[in-house]
């Protein structure tokens, strides 16, 4: 009793918890929906996330705006993404490898940069953040009000995205031709689809998503960058693709969920639970591997998911 | 066991490459390139002490390299060598506590037995979950990594958590459960041996045995060994919990041998860095020995360039990873294509002069 | 609507003159049939014409102006379209979202289901094609079903020629007089048809001319009527040589078992179903003796696959009686027929046979019977495994210039070798051979058949499956003829060339 009272007096802090950290996980997942509805695995989103953060740190303090930093993240992300596009789509180079690589490669580049640029100094660098933007009207709400709609733009973004990622794979004939090229490339082909043209496309989108949520790690989430402060949030959006069976809409619910389990490992002690957060934070991945066991999955996925797809 | 010039020659151009590309992006930020390398290389090798390290750091890159090596003989990735590790470190610490009063000979087996099963059983998952679920090895792997990271984290804070309270880490294995040094103070420790007797095993495993051939086989072509009689999917399930065995080995060493306790972070990504010691080892044991330690001395040396230079140890990183992707893309079909029309001896040559002129 | 042309157009692949200098006409309104058995050069010719591949001389004309494809999308804009024996429908997506990606680049950006499934609607009521609801997914559809729809697709992409690649393989009797109707509607609205076939009683019921291919080269074009199923089979099929003077054995009947040594391989009756795609076999009875081969020849694709898979234990007989040197068998597993003494020589070398990335020795040890009797405990002894590979080596006579050379390095003949080599290793009893020279020069041929020969003498069985009737004759003692799973035969005497010609092509259906 005392656990529900806590927990609705709680309620909106943890839901905007939520949605705060829910935005780069749905963000990079969005991304990687389209990635693997074209039948891509990019391992190295980590990678990604990690060059988007640092470029939108870097940004913002010498030009002292996070919009531009945000903007340069996007770039950066993008540029990462043609490199892994480059290798395996153009080379047929494997996905694994050149994956593991970059996120390797973007560890060290950040932290080599990030030494070289700021110094070693105790304190961490710090930048000024986007700020939170109350919607009228409805940021006025008792208790949901702040907790839905007092949030920085990128938030709001982030989940507007989600509806229009879906038209585009679902209402648009160009999405219809990206799921085709994840099915069956060699159908594609004769049907006068350029695979080739249309992964690295959805890299390239892979790319600027993934360097947004990126840099809103450092330039909303928090206010500066850590070496690796992407914190394996790459992988994560992994398993949200799948747990959401790759529809931007199940990005969205998979976000959420993930989300909530990092802001429920806060709170849970204000809740005055006994139980460990190191289980509620590994929740969401057992569940995905049962969601993968129960629901045949894999059924769903896009067939030739993985596959490199060589023309003749 | 077949020699195959073309990886070689990729290997050697990727070298290159990569020094190429370092000396053009460290000239670009204005660091004098030659006392980088001249620091990297003094870190790595100066002296017996850097040589201990460099080994040291080798340790547990070598006994994950081989595992995902072994998985890769067999057509699979192991992408969860990262969590096999930290369960093999995990049941370690756990065992350390009840084996205080043991020789220390019998106390490093049962180390050994307990890493290698921990290892073994969480590899075991994700078999499981293929062979009777069919869920994609790659997916379980990474979901499985995070929730050994979680369970050290639980662990740490909680149950296993050092008696004193003060820090989230395990007591410290009882002095008997410790690898012994043998050239102290140089931190050179017995398991480092050990891996380079795991290196020959796994070698005479998978050339001088029929049930590593038989895996080897079923690797090189899945349908062809399906025709010869061979059970395919038994192999591959065998192939990759030896693989979680031998990443649970990796964690066990490494507390045994250096760490003592075990903490969150305790790994740096260890079986992630693996798949790029595996790939640059082409293969082969021994290969995959002198790409560990080749890791493992950038490991070391890029510390050393961090104190004198000024350039993060992450470096390290940035080269491992420049290195991999050159051999990446070199191994290609398409590149391999392209070296073998242009004579392979007259692109080295052009490389090396290239290279020559950079550094000058 | 089209006529459509080809002018002495020719095209080579490395070691294989495919369409040797064919001059074809074709008319609009029509149903014109391309026949040939396999490597008849059907199916380059027909990928000339829809673009996938670009001839080395020659023209393609449509009504009187040449053209040259550099893609099947640029056949497409002529009006020419493909439709594969395997279908590129994909399976998750609707019937009408299959169609959609066919209709031209510019129409619907944005798509609107409504009017796509009305538009598809229309479209398959004007051709009497029928289909399931534009929504339904094509997973679920029928074999039929799904060719009826890429037949749509081809039709709402705007062809106006349409080729069908072996149309009928996977079809039943009444899918396949419901596509016949199919194709008698499109050709009264003058649409150009083109069947690829290598079955003579369809081309009777549908086509209104043929052309025969045989090796690349055209041997005749005419109308339908003015000729007789035993002339075409005979024109597919040439002049063959009349088999060698080796005694014709008759079957064994069973009860005849007294003069005859008991069969090494016996098959009575055995039915199998077929994976999606694949062929049924129907009540298929074989019997393979000592000392003798066993030739079954037939066009690909009419149960070779299924059979092999059933002989090696891949898949389970569903009734009948499968017997193997008097042992009855009822669950299978390979291990077991290998145990039993079955081996394969494979049809494709490279994707069923080889391991590419290993070396010779070690792909002549990739055996597991030869790995156990060479090692009968744990480990490998690398000189018992190189003495043995330079046996191996020495006896079939494998060019290679160390036993650790890559396997890959070898020549199509040697790899073939290797092959045999690993097989034969074990002197197993019952060989079968799936088109063991099928790439390979008359030197490799003419030894792989020596070697078939030399082991039948040391009382093997070879049960020979080929395309290449030249080979069958040469080699078999016994012949019969595969087609839509059933087994037709055995042909005997001087009239057996003709005979078989038949029966591969459907012209005579009784044994």
């Amino acid at each position: 009793m005392d656990f529900l009272v806590t927990l609705l007096t709680n309620g909106g802090a943890l839901l905007h918890s939520t949605l705060v950290a829910a935005t780069p996980l749905l963000l990079a997942a969005l991304g990687e929906t389209i990635v693997q509805r074209a039948g891509v695995i990019n391992i190295g989103l980590e990678g990604i996330l990690l060059i988007g953060a640092f470029a939108g740190v870097t940004t913002c303090y010498m030009s002292g705006s996070p919009l531009l930093g945000m903007l340069v993240g996007a770039l950066s992300g993008l540029l990462f993404a043609l490199l892994f596009a480059g290798l395996t789509i153009g080379l047929s180079a494997d996905q694994i490898v050149v994956g593991v690589s970059l996120n390797l490669l973007a560890a060290g580049i950040t932290g080599v940069l990030y030494r070289g640029i700021f110094g070693v100094t105790g304190q961490a660098v710090q930048v000024t953040t986007f700020a939170p933007i109350s919607l009228p009207f409805l940021g006025t709400f008792p208790v949901f009000g702040p907790a839905l709609f007092q949030h920085t733009a990128l938030v709001y973004l982030a989940i507007a995205l989600v509806p229009l990622c879906t038209f585009f794979l679902f209402q648009l004939r160009a999405g219809l031709q990206l799921q085709a090229v994840g099915e069956h490339p060699h159908a594609a082909e004769t049907l006068g689809i350029s695979v080739r043209k249309v992964r690295t496309f959805a890299l390239a989108m892979e790319g600027l998503l993934g360097g947004i949520a990126g840099s809103y790690l450092s330039l909303a989430y928090s206010n500066t960058f850590i070496e690796g402060m992407s914190a394996g949030r790459g992988f994560i959006a992994l398993a949200i693709v799948i747990f959401g069976r790759w529809n931007p809409s199940g990005a969205l619910w998979g976000a959420l969920f993930f989300g909530a389990a990092t802001a429920l490992q806060f709170h849970l002690q204000a809740l005055g639970s006994e139980i460990p957060y190191q289980f509620v934070l590994m929740l969401p991945y057992v569940l995905t591997i049962l969601a993968l066991v129960l629901l045949k999955t894999h059924t769903s996925a896009p067939a030739a998911l993985g596959q490199p797809y060589n023309r003749e | 066991m077949t020699a195959r010039p073309t990886s070689l020659v990729s290997l050697l151009l990727a070298l290159i490459s990569a020094a190429i590309v370092i000396t053009i992006g460290l000239s670009f930020a204005g660091i004098s390139v030659s006392s980088v390398f001249a620091n990297l290389w003094l870190g790595a090798a100066g002296d017996a002490y850097r040589l201990s390290e460099t080994a040291v750091k080798a340790c547990p890159l070598l006994f994950t390299g081989l595992a995902v090596m072994l998985a890769l003989h067999a057509g699979l990735w192991n992408i969860g060598a990262e969590g096999q590790l930290l369960l093999g470190a995990l049941a370690t610490a756990w065992v350390g506590q009840y084996i205080a009063a043991l020789s220390s000979a019998l106390a490093i087996v049962i180390v050994v037995a307990v890493s290698l099963s921990a290892g073994f059983l969480w590899a075991g998952c994700a078999a499981y979950l293929k062979q009777k679920h069919n869920v994609n090895e790659v997916i379980s792997t990474l979901m499985l990594n995070f929730v050994a990271v979680y369970l050290v984290s639980y662990s740490v804070h909680g149950p296993l958590m050092e008696v004193a309270g003060q820090y989230p880490q395990t007591n410290p294995l009882p002095v008997t459960a410790t690898l012994p040094r043998l050239f102290p103070p140089a931190r050179f420790h017995l398991g480092i041996l050990l891996a380079l007797v795991v290196a020959l095993t796994v070698w005479i495993f998978l050339f001088r045995t029929k049930a590593g051939f038989r895996l080897r086989a079923t690797g090189a072509n899945p349908t062809a060994a399906r025709f010869a009689g061979i059970a395919v999917e038994r192999e591959v399930t065998i192939a990759f919990v030896l693989s979680g065995a031998l990443a649970g080995l990796a964690g066990g060493i490494e507390v045994s041998g250096i760490t003592q306790r075990v903490y969150e972070k305790f790994s740096p990504g260890y079986g992630y860095t693996a798949i790029a010691v595996a790939l640059v080892g082409q293969r082969s044991p021994v290969g995959v020995v002198l790409a560990a330690l080749f890791f493992g001395a950038l490991d070391a040396g890029a510390s050393a360039v961090q104190r004198t230079v000024g350039v993060s140890s992450v470096l390290a990183s940035v080269i491992q990873a420049i290195v991999v992707l050159f051999l990446a893309a070199y191994s290609t079909d398409t590149i391999q294509r392209l070296i073998s029309r242009i004579s392979t001896r007259f692109a080295l040559l052009l490389l090396v002069g290239v290279a020559f002129l950079c550094s000058h | 609507m089209p006529d459509v042309s080809v002018r002495d157009i020719t095209k080579s692949f490395p070691g294989t003159l495919a369409v040797d200098h064919v001059s074809i006409d074709f008319h609009a309104g029509e149903v014109h049939a391309i026949l040939g058995e396999n490597g008849a050069g059907k199916s380059t010719l027909m990928h000339l014409l829809s673009g996938l591949y670009r001839p080395d001389s020659g023209t393609i004309l449509i009504n009187g102006h040449p053209h040259q494809f550099s893609s099947p999308r640029a056949a497409l804009a002529a009006g020419i379209v493909m439709v594969h024996q395997h279908f590129m429908l994909i399976p998750s997506f609707t019937i009408a979202e299959n169609i959609l990606l066919a209709l031209p680049g510019s129409s619907q950006r944005r798509i609107d289901r409504k009017a796509l499934v009305q538009q598809v609607t229309t479209l398959a009521a004007q051709f009497g094609l029928k289909i399931e609801s534009p929504d339904t997914l094509i997973a679920a559809l029928s074999v039929g079903s799904q060719q009826r729809v890429e037949i749509l697709k081809a039709l709402a992409a705007s062809a106006r020629v349409l080729i069908l690649d072996e149309p009928t393989a996977v079809l039943t009797p009444a899918e396949v007089d419901n596509l016949f109707t199919v194709l008698r509607r499109l050709k009264q609205e003058r649409y150009l048809i083109l069947l690829i076939t290598h079955k003579i009683p369809e081309v009777l019921a549908v086509a209104d001319r043929l052309s025969v291919l045989r090796r690349g080269r055209l041997v005749i074009t005419t109308n339908t009527y003015a000729t007789t199923p035993q002339e075409l089979a005979q024109l597919m099929i040439g002049e063959l040589p009349l088999p060698a003077t080796r005694s014709l054995s008759p079957p064994l009947t069973g009860s005849d078992s007294k003069s005859t040594p008991p069969p090494l391989l016996f098959l009575d009756n055995v039915s199998a179903s077929a994976s999606p795609g694949g062929i049924v076999l129907h009540n298929l009875s074989l019997d393979l003796r000592p000392k003798e081969i066993v030739g079954i020849a037939g066009v690909d694709g009419n149960g070779q696959t299924e059979l092999i898979e059933i002989l090696l234990g891949f898949r389970q007989p569903m009734q009948g009686t499968f017997n193997i040197k008097g042992a009855q068998l009822t669950q299978t597993t390979p291990t077991q027929m290998r145990d039993l003494g079955v081996a394969l020589i494979p049809q494709d070398r490279r994707q069923e046979g080889l391991a590419l990335s290993l070396s010779v020795e070690e792909n002549l040890l990739f055996n597991t019977q030869r790995l156990a009797a060479l090692s009968p405990g744990l480990f490998l002894n690398p000189n018992d495994i190189r003495q043995f590979a330079i046996a191996q080596i020495d006896r079939f006579g494998i060019r290679t210039s160390s036993p650790a050379a890559p396997v890959s390095s070898l020549s199509g003949g040697n790899q073939q070798r290797v092959v045999i080599a690993r097989e034969l290793a074990t002197h197993p009893q019952i060989i079968i051979a799936a088109n063991p020279t099928r790439g390979l020069d008359l030197g490799a041929t003419d030894y792989v058949h020596r070697t078939l020969r030399e082991h039948c003498q040391r009382d093997a069985g070879v049960i020979l499956i080929s395309t290449d009737l030249d080979e069958i004759f040469a080699l078999s003692h016994r012949i019969y003829a595969l087609y839509q799973g059933r087994l037709l035969g055995p042909v005997a005497g001087a009239t057996g060339p003709n005979t078989l010609g038949q029966m591969m092509t459907g012209v005579t259906t009784s044994s």
